[in-house]
């Protein structure tokens, strides 16, 4: 548990500005990176637009499959047919693969696009020169420059994770991968996760073109590092150090679903086979999976292989005949915000890190 | 008090030296001019006093006393680089709103519009698309708005033609009448030099040779022409800033520190001449060992 204070802010050093200065500031800063802005512009018009159309479209249809009574039908027949056939197999699957996929990228496009020009563009033109002379001075410029711009970034991924959340709730719906909300393409891109993912790329972005200082090299060194991050980022609950849940699934032999194979050596990793086929709590994450036998003591893989492959099709009921027993670390689901607000404060904290960083560096470089 | 003031000053570029131990003192109320041959250090020197770069060495202030690129101090001082820096993509009147909101307090807006107008330059044009001469007027426009107390032009004169050059520094000379503004400005171009300033700063090797007022420095400096075999003996009278010796005759000009000196008589057979400052400024140009500082360190002659 941490508690969180606030400090009161330092007296005369660093002061807010007057409502209409900031609003002077912030033009001055959409004004001078307008060109930016308004490919930026162009680009959200166009993802808001597409996700929009599907989203209305899937929306549809659900209503439509609701309409017919067709959910939870598991024959599909008469009008339920083409409605279960298309969120099956059409082009909501696509949709919701291509959308998360699309959610991902949105860091590092920003990353590249908007965050290494911001900088390196002001040094190759040399208007740094310029802006650095001013009586606003450096630092306060490079505040009110990133700041802004930063908070613009974070309020588009903002929209476009909840525009994803939105779009994908009739497929979720009807798809048990989709449905479970640990997954991670859709653990990454709420509107939490999406906007603090896309501040941090953005601020790395901003850094590397303080630092190098030319934009086609800024853009490919950003593009490389935000690409880093994002899959270091991805896929990676199991690394967390929140107390997991440990929970004996008595009943149920999460080996024998055929989509895990049992590793060599080591616990089996549920995280990476997600669903409501797998065992454990309702809505809980699953991390990883054991089997103990009659004494307690964790069975070798080989030896869970055998079981397996001599019980193959005959359910789990040879654990509780044979006394085995099939284990499972979890985290329960309240936790989900926790583990939110955790991942979303971390890309946080690293984002203002960097930002502090870029200052240092505008600060003590020369133009 | 002095508007720059720098101590042992230094910046080094990896193993290179920009400037070293440059110290100086210039006045405030002055039009200060920084000559200098390419290379020796201006734009380093200008760069640290607006606050720029950091020195490596030494320090700079402003303004009596003001850390150079502290906040009190870039409020009151304005700089234009050498190579106009101006947001190329906005047209002139962004431009103007631009620099009136990072400069909120001290602007002057109506001065803004009265140069823009009487310099014709269009409101609506983007700044890229201006010539160079109008690109360094809106810069020098944007300069002179902020009513500075202090202002340092890079090179102001290069991309202007002569008419442009002259009513470049007719508008520098008018704001520093007007409001008692302090002028320092480098240029190659030492007519110019000597038709405004009143202070002069040499720089060579990243080192200041010459300061001091433009008037005592022709007043202390004379050109003698006379025989070839007299140079020895005017070597040791005078400092002899540059010579230059034919096979009959030589030409040197010698500077004379003291008011005594300066009213002393040329030896027998040696003819005294007026000097501009121009000539003072190439002779220290070509001899980058001599200096006119407290403490002068005259030519060695062969």
């Amino acid at each position: 548990m941490t508690a969180l204070t606030s400090a009161a802010p330092q007296a005369g050093r660093w002061r807010r500005p007057h409502p209409r200065r900031a609003a002077a500031l912030a033009w001055a800063v959409g004004r001078s990176h307008r060109t930016t802005l308004i490919w930026f512009g162009l680009w959200l018009l166009v993802s808001v637009a597409g996700m929009l159309v599907a989203g209305i479209q899937l929306h549809r249809l659900y209503a439509a499959e609701i309409h017919h009574d067709c959910l939870g039908r598991s024959a599909w027949v008469g009008v339920c047919r083409p409605l279960q056939t298309t969120f099956g197999f059409g082009w909501p699957q696509t949709y919701a693969l291509q959308a998360i996929l699309y959610l991902q990228a949105v860091p590092v496009i920003i990353g590249v696009f908007a965050g290494a020009p911001l900088l390196a563009r002001e040094y190759t033109a040399g208007t740094v020169r310029f802006a650095w002379t001013q009586g606003i001075g450096r630092t306060r410029w490079a505040v009110a420059t990133v700041g802004l711009l930063a908070s613009a970034v974070a309020v588009v991924a903002c929209l476009l994770g909840l525009l994803l959340q939105w779009s994908l709730l009739p497929v979720a719906a009807q798809t048990s991968r989709l449905a479970d909300r640990w997954e991670p393409g859709v653990f990454n891109a709420t509107p939490l996760t999406a906007a603090t993912a896309a501040v941090l790329a953005f601020a790395i972005g901003v850094l590397v073109g303080a630092l190098i200082r030319r934009v086609v090299a800024a853009m490919a060194v950003t593009a490389v590092a935000t690409i880093t991050v994002a899959n270091l980022m991805y896929n990676r609950l199991h690394y967390w150090l929140v107390g997991q849940g440990l929970q004996q699934a008595r009943d149920l032999a999460f080996g024998a679903n055929g989509n895990v194979g049992i590793p060599s050596v080591g616990p089996i990793d549920i995280h990476e086979t997600v669903g409501r086929s797998v065992p454990g709590p309702a809505g809980a994450w699953l991390d990883q999976g054991w089997y103990t036998g009659p004494d307690g003591h964790r069975l070798s893989n080989g030896a869970v292989t055998a079981l397996l492959n001599k019980h193959a099709g005959t359910g789990s009921a040879w654990l509780t005949r044979l006394h085995d027993s099939f284990w499972v670390s979890y985290q329960p689901a309240p936790r989900y915000w926790v583990l939110q607000f955790i991942l979303a404060g971390g890309t946080l904290l690293a984002a203002v890190a960097l930002a502090v960083a870029t200052i240092a560096v505008i600060r003590h470089r020369r133009a | 008090m002095n508007v720059i003031e720098a101590a042992r000053l230094g910046r080094r570029y990896r193993t290179t030296w920009a400037v070293r131990d440059c110290t100086l003192a210039i006045p405030a109320g002055r039009v200060a001019a920084l000559a200098g041959p390419n290379g020796a250090g201006k734009t380093t020197l200008m760069h640290m006093a607006v606050g720029l770069i950091a020195p490596t060495e030494g320090r700079v202030t402003v303004l009596g006393g003001r850390p150079a690129g502290s906040r009190e101090a870039l409020e009151r001082v304005a700089f234009v680089a050498q190579d106009v820096p101006l947001y190329r993509h906005l047209p002139v009147a962004d431009m103007m709103r631009l620099a009136r909101v990072l400069n909120a307090g001290r602007w002057d807006q109506s001065r803004a519009e009265r140069r823009l107008a009487a310099m014709d330059i269009p409101l609506r044009r983007k700044v890229g698309k201006l010539s160079g001469g109008q690109q360094a007027q809106v810069a020098l426009t944007i300069a002179l708005a902020r009513r500075p107390e202090l202002l340092v032009l890079d090179e102001p004169l290069a991309p202007l033609d002569p008419l442009a050059r002259h009513e470049f520094l007719a508008a520098v000379m008018e704001t520093a009448a007007e409001d008692g503004t302090s002028v320092l400005f480098s240029s190659h171009v030492i007519t110019e030099l000597e038709r405004v300033a009143d202070y002069l700063v040499v720089l060579a090797r990243g080192r200041v040779q010459v300061a001091g007022d433009v008037e005592d420095l022709v007043h202390g400096h004379q050109l003698l022409t006379g025989p070839a075999d007299g140079v020895a003996a005017i070597g040791s009278r005078f400092d002899v800033v540059h010579a230059q010796q034919g096979l009959a005759q030589a030409h040197l000009l010698v500077r004379q520190r003291t008011a005594l000196a300066q009213s002393a008589q040329p030896p027998d057979g040696w003819q005294a001449h007026p000097v501009t400052l121009e000539e003072i400024v190439l002779a220290y140009l070509r001899e980058p060992g001599a200096s006119a500082l407290p403490g002068p360190e005259p030519v060695v002659i062969s």
